[in-house]
């Protein structure tokens, strides 16, 4: 395994390499090409700190501008690579340590946006706030780059470190406000749990690695589904080893060792895999290692609690998709009586049924936020437990499933998949609107998060409040906010797969969903009806909350209206997700675009029919055909500009219009 | 050759130390180290699996976490320095701020 | 395999013996005055005021955790350098650890990169003052 992470000179053009002997060198600047986005950001987050460091003080408007750049040219490569044919099969760079596909670039592209946002809205909340401090742009970088790893992971070791990296600079951006006694007792907070959980991941590893001897996300794959073969395999001479009687004395001791060899990777695996599943549970804190999260929310700055609610939780669910739905997907491994997925679906109701309760309780916004996103938390979850079921269930003894029964529930595997990245990009999105929101209200070292703080908003700042109210809706799945669709999409997925357990708990899913509306629509009723308050809390100043939050209230409505063309989007990224990147999974995104083009040529044809005309000439267009052709997967126009993957490029549209 | 049952103990041993550590112990640099001896605990196994495989994925992974760790350590001291900056105590029983 | 460990032994044996005979031979030959003076736990002319268990500049955390980051990521150099020869050959070196094809850049261009990353690190903190005593 080699490889080189850093600030190395890209080179212009990526064939520059192509066709002669690829030697180390040039394969590494070829593989950071494939990278552009995340070395940017890598790159960008050295730059800004050595900016920092020499810059005179009085610049910090500059250093915002200097991020913003950045980001902007990460999303640039990132939209550039986005869709496009090349990425179709997945390519593995630095050896297979990390992985550029469709589903890392969406990923990309959504962290980015993220990061994007809370940049904007930072800078005005921290100097409010007088603890203005240079490095908090390079550290939302850095927190970016470790995501990015996490969504490219190829490798346990990538894993591990994404995680890392994403969190160190999170601990450190959450106890940054130094004029206040809660953020550090937050950050110590999320520092223990965090820490503890990076030693149960890491050892978690260390036990799988120990089970099937690779690190390799598409070798630990195979790897996983031998270990229980071999354990099978072992039964038969666990009667020899259990009545010895009759058996002679070498062949008992033959059947010892197999036994102990069958058996001995399975008894490291399974524990393995629990840990490593405890400690990503930890990080995107579901029930019960939910503890932390409302004190880490409620003490941290709120733009950092914005990048916590949105950023960590993209990063930290990609681990979770890619680890437990893509590699760790074994029958033994997912169902009874070893399987995972029972007690996660367990665990994702309680999560849920937690979440929703504790934020009825909350006159805190930011803790009844905190409380929210742990309830939206057991949603998703519910959904990762459909997608490993679609992928991984056994079928039952003595049934021959036929191919067509096979493609069905890889089809329905990725189409969950699809659903948890609609719903983790518009859950990101109203998130990020209500935190901008909440760090808007305020000033002076004091916020106002407190609820009766908020009576009467909608008289005082009429446009703050709608946005804030979409974004709350947008979280309640309110139709035809993002956040509906997003929960009809997993639930549809969750109610497709027969098990009556996930029916059940989907049940509950939609009960918690009307829970939920009551603290939702009661803030939002406290917003409107209530008289305001005597006094002017008054707010930050500067521009960017409002434009962040203008921002994101209108990408809520965007991807609930273009659903179609948003699940779409997220269909291409989670094509072929269990298959490891290759020509198999190109294939499977070939098949889902004729799929597309079929469907839209008879759509043409339909219309062209009702106008009375000849069927329209779209239909000629051949996918894969033209290699160099930028991925705009053709969407209906009507929906076309909601379509750009929920990021970016609208927001900093947002950001000319509202400046 | 010492077999890997023997190392395992030991990173077994570490790491459960570190464990109820975390959990039972209240001052937060003895939180600290037991996080360090869970770390190290799984790097022994690390080691110790990457040679009973025989190969070295596993002691590249030990690697990177004595530098995850020696991060996550000097990030984690300086959250405890601003904190008792102005306090008397290291317990961590005393942070009552942020409650329901 | 045990006696490949022998130089290492050797090793161990002579640094033992040496600082055993040192030692041996200032307590046989070194002159012995105690007074009250000398037995004082600090032998600089002035008396010890107070307890030695004072706090700390919190200074010192400072200076300690930023060598505690700097010293450990030197520990990336013993691998690269332990694979240096195969890094900077652009085949794989043969049986006998010769390098048959061009000598290549790549590894030292690889550690150097690393070092950037460390050097950008330590003119962050050179530039915040976190170095500086007063």
């Amino acid at each position: 395994m080699t490889f080189a992470l850093g600030p190395v000179p890209l080179l212009p053009e990526p064939a520059a390499a192509a066709g002669q002997a690829t030697t180390a060198s040039a394969q590494a600047l070829v593989d950071m090409v494939h990278l552009a986005p995340m070395m940017i950001v890598g790159i960008w987050s050295l730059i800004v700190l050595v900016a920092d460091a020499f810059a005179r003080p009085g610049l910090r408007r500059f250093q915002q501008t200097l991020t913003l750049l950045g980001l902007g040219l990460a999303v640039l490569a990132a939209v550039g690579q986005f869709g496009h044919y090349e990425y179709d099969g997945g390519i593995e760079v630095f050896s297979g340590f990390l992985y550029v596909d469709q589903f890392a670039l969406l990923v990309d592209l959504g962290i980015l946006g993220v990061a994007g946002a809370v940049v904007l809205f930072a800078g005005d909340y921290n100097r409010s706030h007088r603890f203005e401090y240079g490095e908090h742009e390079s550290l939302v970088l850095i927190a970016t780059f470790g995501v990015m790893i996490l969504a490219h992971a190829g490798d346990l070791v990538a894993l591990f470190l994404g995680i890392e990296t994403m969190s160190i600079a999170v601990y450190v951006m959450v106890g940054a406000r130094w004029n206040s006694r809660q953020s550090p007792e937050a950050a110590l907070k999320y520092f223990v749990m965090g820490a503890f959980s990076s030693g149960l991941l890491l050892m978690g590893i260390a036990l799988v690695y120990g089970a099937t001897g690779v690190t390799g996300l598409d070798q630990l794959s195979h790897e996983v589904s031998t270990v229980f073969t071999k354990w099978r395999a072992a039964q038969d001479y666990v009667a020899v080893v259990e009545a010895p009687e009759g058996f002679p004395a070498g062949m008992v001791d033959m059947a010892q060792d197999k036994v102990a060899l069958g058996i001995a990777p399975a008894a490291l695996l399974i524990p393995g895999v629990l840990l490593v599943l405890g400690a990503l549970l930890f990080k995107v804190s579901a029930v019960p290692f939910h503890m932390w999260t409302p004190d880490a929310y409620e003490g941290a700055p709120s733009p950092t609690t914005a990048f916590m609610a949105a950023g960590v939780k993209i990063g930290a669910f990609a681990a979770l998709l890619k680890l437990f739905v893509g590699t760790f997907i074994v029958g033994s491994l997912v169902q009874a009586p070893y399987g995972w997925t029972s007690v996660v679906l367990w665990l994702a109701a309680a999560t849920m049924i937690v979440g929703n309760l504790a934020a009825v309780r909350q006159t805190n916004v930011k803790r009844l936020l905190a409380y929210s996103s742990v309830a939206h938390v057991g949603y998703l979850l519910v959904g990762v437990v459909a997608a490993a079921s679609f992928y991984g269930d056994r079928p039952a003894k003595g049934y021959l499933p036929t191919a067509d029964e096979h493609a069905w529930a890889s089809n329905a595997g990725d189409t969950a998949v699809a659903s948890i990245l609609y719903y983790l990009l518009a859950y990101a999105v109203a998130t990020l609107g209500a935190f901008a929101c909440v760090s808007w209200l305020g000033r002076d070292k004091k916020e106002a998060s407190a609820a009766h703080e908020w009576s009467g908003l909608a008289q005082r700042h009429p446009g703050i409040a709608l946005g804030m109210t979409v974004c709350l809706l947008s979280l309640m799945g309110m139709p035809p906010m993002g956040g509906f669709f997003g929960k009809l999409f997993v639930f549809r997925s969750a109610f497709e797969h027969g098990s009556e357990a996930l029916r059940i708990v989907v049940v509950i899913a939609v009960v918690n969903s009307v829970i939920g509306a009551v603290y939702y629509l009661r803030l939002i009723v406290s917003m409107y009806f209530r008289p305001p308050l005597e006094r002017d809390l008054g707010h930050v100043e500067g521009r960017g909350a409002p434009v962040v939050l203008a921002a994101a209230a209108a990408l809520s409505v965007l991807i609930g209206i273009g659903a179609d063309a948003m699940m779409q989007r997220c269909r291409l990224a989670s094509a072929g997700f269990r298959i490891p990147p290759s020509e198999a999974r190109a294939e499977r995104v070939d098949e889902l675009r004729a799929q597309w083009e079929q469907r839209e040529a008879e759509a043409d044809r339909k219309a062209a029919q009702e106008e009375g005309q000849q069927p329209g000439q779209k239909a000629g267009q051949q996918p894969g055909q033209q290699p160099d052709e930028k991925a705009q997967v053709e969407v209906p126009a009507a929906a076309a500009p909601s379509a750009e993957g929920g990021t970016p490029p609208a927001e900093a549209e947002a950001l000319d219009d509202g400046g | 050759m010492v077999p890997i049952t023997h190392f395992l103990y030991l990173a077994s041993t570490l790491f459960v130390i570190g464990l109820l550590g975390v959990m039972l112990r209240r001052n937060v640099l003895i939180v600290l180290m037991s996080v360090e001896l869970m770390l190290n605990g799984a790097n022994i196994a690390l080691v110790a699996f990457s040679r009973f495989h025989g190969n070295l994925d596993g002691q590249v992974l030990a690697m990177f976490t004595i530098a995850v760790a020696a991060a996550e350590a000097a990030v984690g001291l300086a959250i405890v320095v601003s904190i008792f900056r102005s306090r008397t105590g290291s317990d961590i029983d005393d942070l009552s701020l942020l409650r329901d | 395999m045990a006696e490949s460990y022998l130089p290492a032994l050797m090793f161990v044996v002579f640094a033992l013996g040496f600082a055993a005979v040192m030692l041996g031979l200032t307590m046989i030959l070194g002159p012995k005055r105690a007074t009250a003076i000398k037995d004082e736990p600090f032998e600089c002319g002035s008396e010890p005021i107070g307890s030695p268990r004072v706090k700390f500049s919190v200074k010192f955390y400072q200076v300690a955790i930023l060598f505690l980051v700097f010293d450990i990521e030197v520990a990336f150099l013993y691998p690269w350098a332990s694979l240096f020869r195969e890094l900077s050959c652009s085949v794989p070196l043969d049986a006998a650890g010769v390098c048959t094809g061009e000598a290549s850049l790549f590894g030292l261009v690889e550690m150097l990169i690393f070092l950037a990353i460390l050097v950008v690190g330590l003119a962050y903190i050179w530039r915040k003052k976190a170095l500086d005593w007063a």
